[in-house]
């Protein structure tokens, strides 16, 4: 019966080694074939990575890339914005995606939008909640401390603790808004926005491939979008984007 | 007076719809035909608000395509009416400009009207008019009957009515199958027609025939509400007051255009379909850049035909330079349409790069021949090296669109060096973080409500006290209990003895610690403390002082019965006190 348990034990001990060492060989064949240009299965790789859990944001920089490379802007935009939420304050990861904004005709922001834009790329959403449990916790058990015990130094440490608890919040709520009740898109390839959700409907303005839109409502096969940056609306075809 | 009440929505929709009316009809302009053959006469009709700047001193705009007779001139409700007899001198399409007057120092201008001039015509126009009623009709007419796939026509639904309406009109247009539909302009006012005042209201909508063939567009609908007078003619208000709303439904007859398929000769390769009149014109936001810094390409389609089916022409650029996604922008000038197809290109080479020519062809339905336009090459200096911002400054003069181009250069390399770890993207979603921060939040809700208990306390001094003293009770009787299972004598005895001075204690301010028991006893007779307690409590005070000092064993039994004692008078004690 031991040994069954220890063969058992093994095994499934075993199969997350087994997977990292395949994800990793994978990996590496992603790499070789970006370099030998053969972008098409270099993507492919990338995605069987990201779709078996092990996503990280240069995987996400790298995959962008490829599809850049393959003139696929939309798809390279799509990636470049998931890498950017992973790690925002990654200098390479701000360059490429300023770069692809630009070549999807996304203009300039207004300053307002610039300076909610820095904030929001200071720390990323993991980064925030941890720092929001983290803060929540000290600010707990200092307070419960100076309610317990009366002692001054328990009130300077809660009083610092919720101060930056207050920011904390203030920083996750704009993160959680923009990244998770906004519901932002990217444009896949360049279509027509449309004024209603029919496609009898003229085109009320072009949108071009990896601009990043903003989803309002859906129905059926029609999503009602806005531009992430100059505002404009309009009904658009469900398979023209996807979420980031 | 509830009649009044009733109907004076009524009146201030009347005069609100009058002064809407008013407000729109400072200048309008007719004219009575849109296809015509060479020869015929049209009549052009200027009516102006009488009270605008020139209305009394109007002069037509030049028309060099035309013959222009001036007729009469007349006054009527408040506008001064201009009519001319015009005729064309040539066959081909001619615009009549628009025509501006000034009302109260500002420029008002009238919309430019487009004319067919042919040799003869062909068929007769389709003309087809719910005329049941002759005070109350509907019209559905094309400007031309006879056209070639894809060319531009105007559909135009008109209602007139002598009546004075309810409400605006409810318009229903048919679904124009086999045709591409545009948007549809709507225009109302007043106008003559056989000498009668008539409320005018159209819906002109431009379509585009998909196939050849007669193609029939389905009749339209028009719903109305209108007023009916019953008596009160003698005075204006009494009129309305009595006014019967009706409603009406009105249908167009179908229409039906002749299509005619695009030659098969002379098509050109780069043929996308377009039919009309276009021009093409491309630019480049800048002509000096360095490798890999991306130049902003803009294609302009402009023309009176269907704009939205034109697609992307095709830019043959060299191997040198590569493209990215085009930006389609549409806009709509009235008659004329442009699309304009703005591209990024990156040049890969230095060196004097050139930039082909753009061509793209159309069908003119005027000269029925296919045209071939295209743009002229663009040449493009590419320097070598880091981009010199003030060299390029320097070349660029219509530079406006461009942005910090020193971040633009090539998109980052890729990593090569990534630890491969599993990166929880979305920790709001764990469960455990979230249970974990709920013992800290209990234990800061716990202390608050201790503390919120204990400032509630703080407040009698004596209850403090009691609660302090009632604690060490329970302490001592939780402790002679257990001293009871391990039949300790005399560390039980102890304990009973503690626990029930401190217990009344707890609930007089006496103490009673230090007191012997006739002290204890004398104490409670004050107190009125029933003489059968008092005795049970000096029984087991002397108990107490027997058993814990002296070597006299007691039984199992005897020590139980004194813990079940010491309870019960605990709990007398508890309600007397």
């Amino acid at each position: 019966m031991k040994k069954v348990l220890i063969v058992f034990l093994l095994l499934f001990g075993l199969i997350p080694v087994y997977a990292d060492i395949t994800e990793n060989g994978r990996l590496s064949s992603a790499l070789d074939s970006y370099k030998s240009g053969n972008y098409e299965n270099s993507i492919k790789e990338y995605e069987i990575i990201i779709l078996n859990g092990f996503s990280n944001p240069y995987v996400y920089y790298n995959l962008s890339n490829a599809y850049y490379k393959s003139n696929d802007i939309g798809r390279a935009s799509l990636n470049i914005e998931k890498a950017l939420r992973l790690a925002p304050r990654d200098g390479d990861i701000r360059y490429n995606r300023n770069f692809i904004a630009k070549l999807s005709g996304e203009p300039e922001k207004n300053t307002a939008e610039y300076i909610v834009n820095i904030i929001e790329l200071l720390f990323s959403l993991n980064e925030l909640i941890i720092a929001f449990f983290i803060i929540t916790a000290f600010l707990c058990v200092s307070g419960g401390l100076y309610f317990l015990k009366q002692k001054k130094l328990f009130l300077k440490i809660s009083t610092v603790c919720f101060l930056i608890f207050s920011l904390n919040a203030s920083l996750l709520y704009l993160k959680v808004y923009n990244e998770i009740i906004l519901c932002e898109a990217v444009v896949l390839s360049d279509t027509q926005v449309r004024n209603k959700p029919i496609k009898s409907e003229d085109g009320a303005f072009a949108v071009s491939a990896g601009r990043k839109v903003i989803i309002l409502s859906e129905l059926g096969r029609w999503v009602n979008i806005k531009l992430s940056v100059d505002g404009f609306s309009g009904w658009i075809d469900k398979n023209y984007i996807e979420k980031i | 007076m509830f009649e009044l009440k009733k109907k004076l929505p009524l009146i201030i929709l009347l005069m609100f719809m009058q002064t809407l009316l008013f407000a729109d009809n400072i200048l309008s302009v007719y004219l009575n035909k849109r296809e015509v053959e060479l020869g015929k006469l049209l009549t052009l009709t200027v009516e102006i608000a009488e009270d605008s700047d020139n209305a009394d001193k109007f002069e037509l705009p030049k028309l060099p395509d035309f013959i222009v007779l001036p007729q009469k001139n007349y006054n009527r409700d408040g506008k001064n009416i201009y009519t001319y007899q015009i005729t064309p001198k040539n066959t081909g399409f001619f615009l009549i400009p628009a025509i501006n007057v000034l009302n109260k120092g500002k420029q008002i201008s009238s919309e430019p009207i487009n004319i067919k001039v042919v040799k003869y015509l062909q068929t007769k126009k389709q003309y087809s008019a719910d005329k049941s009623n002759e005070n109350i009709f509907v019209e559905a007419y094309t400007d031309i009957n006879s056209v070639y796939v894809n060319q531009q026509i105007y559909y135009t639904l008109k209602f007139s009515t002598k009546f004075d309406l309810a409400s605006n009109p409810t318009y229903f247009l048919p679904m124009f199958k086999d045709f591409w539909k545009s948007e549809s302009n709507v225009k109302s006012g007043y106008r003559l027609i056989e000498g009668e005042n008539f409320f005018v209201f159209e819906v002109i909508t431009k379509l585009y025939p998909m196939r050849d063939g007669n193609l029939t567009i389905d009749p339209s609908n028009v719903k109305v509400e209108y007023l009916q007078y019953n008596g009160g003619e003698n005075n204006e208000f009494n009129k309305i007051l009595n006014a019967q709303k009706i409603k009406y439904s009105l249908n167009s007859n179908p229409v039906t255009i002749k299509v005619f398929p695009l030659p098969e000769i002379g098509k050109p390769e780069n043929f996308t379909g377009a039919v009309g009149k276009y021009s093409i014109a491309a630019s480049v936001d800048k002509s000096y850049v360095a490798i890999n810094e991306p130049i902003n390409l803009t294609v302009e389609i402009e023309g009176n035909g269907n704009i939205n089916a034109i697609s992307e022409p095709d830019i043959k650029l060299p191997t040198d330079m590569k493209k990215y996604a085009t930006s389609v922008y549409t806009e709509n000038r009235g008659f004329k349409h442009s699309k304009r197809f703005k591209s990024v290109i990156i040049p890969l080479i230095a060196g004097e790069k050139i930039i082909p020519e753009v061509s793209f062809s159309y069908f003119d339905p005027d000269s029925k021949e296919y045209v071939y336009i295209k743009t002229q090459n663009i040449k493009v200096n590419i320097s070598s090296g880091v981009y010199d911002k003030n060299t390029a400054e320097k070349n660029q003069s219509n530079d406006a669109n461009v942005s910090d181009s020193s971040q633009n250069k090539d998109i980052g390399q890729i990593k090569t060096n990534i630890n491969l770890s599993r990166y929880y993207s979305g920790l709001y979603k764990n469960k455990i973080l979230i249970f974990s921060l709920i013992p800290f939040i209990l234990f800061l809700i716990y202390s608050g409500v201790y503390r919120i208990v204990f400032l509630y306390i703080n407040r009698d001094p004596e209850k403090l006290r009691r609660i302090s003293v009632h604690k060490k009770t329970l302490k001592y009787l939780h402790e002679a209990h257990k001293f009871m299972r391990e039949q300790n004598q005399e560390k039980f005895y102890f304990n009973v003895n503690m626990a029930l001075r401190t217990f009344l204690q707890s609930h007089m301010n006496y103490d009673y610690v230090i007191m012997t028991k006739d002290e204890i006893k004398a104490h409670l007779l004050k107190i009125n403390i029933p003489a059968e307690t008092i005795d049970n409590i000096s029984k087991i005070l002397k108990d107490c002082e027997l058993f814990q000092f002296s070597s006299v064993k007691t039984t199992e039994n005897q020590i139980e019965n004194t813990y079940k004692e010491i309870k019960r008078i605990i709990e007398e004690l508890g309600k007397i006190l």
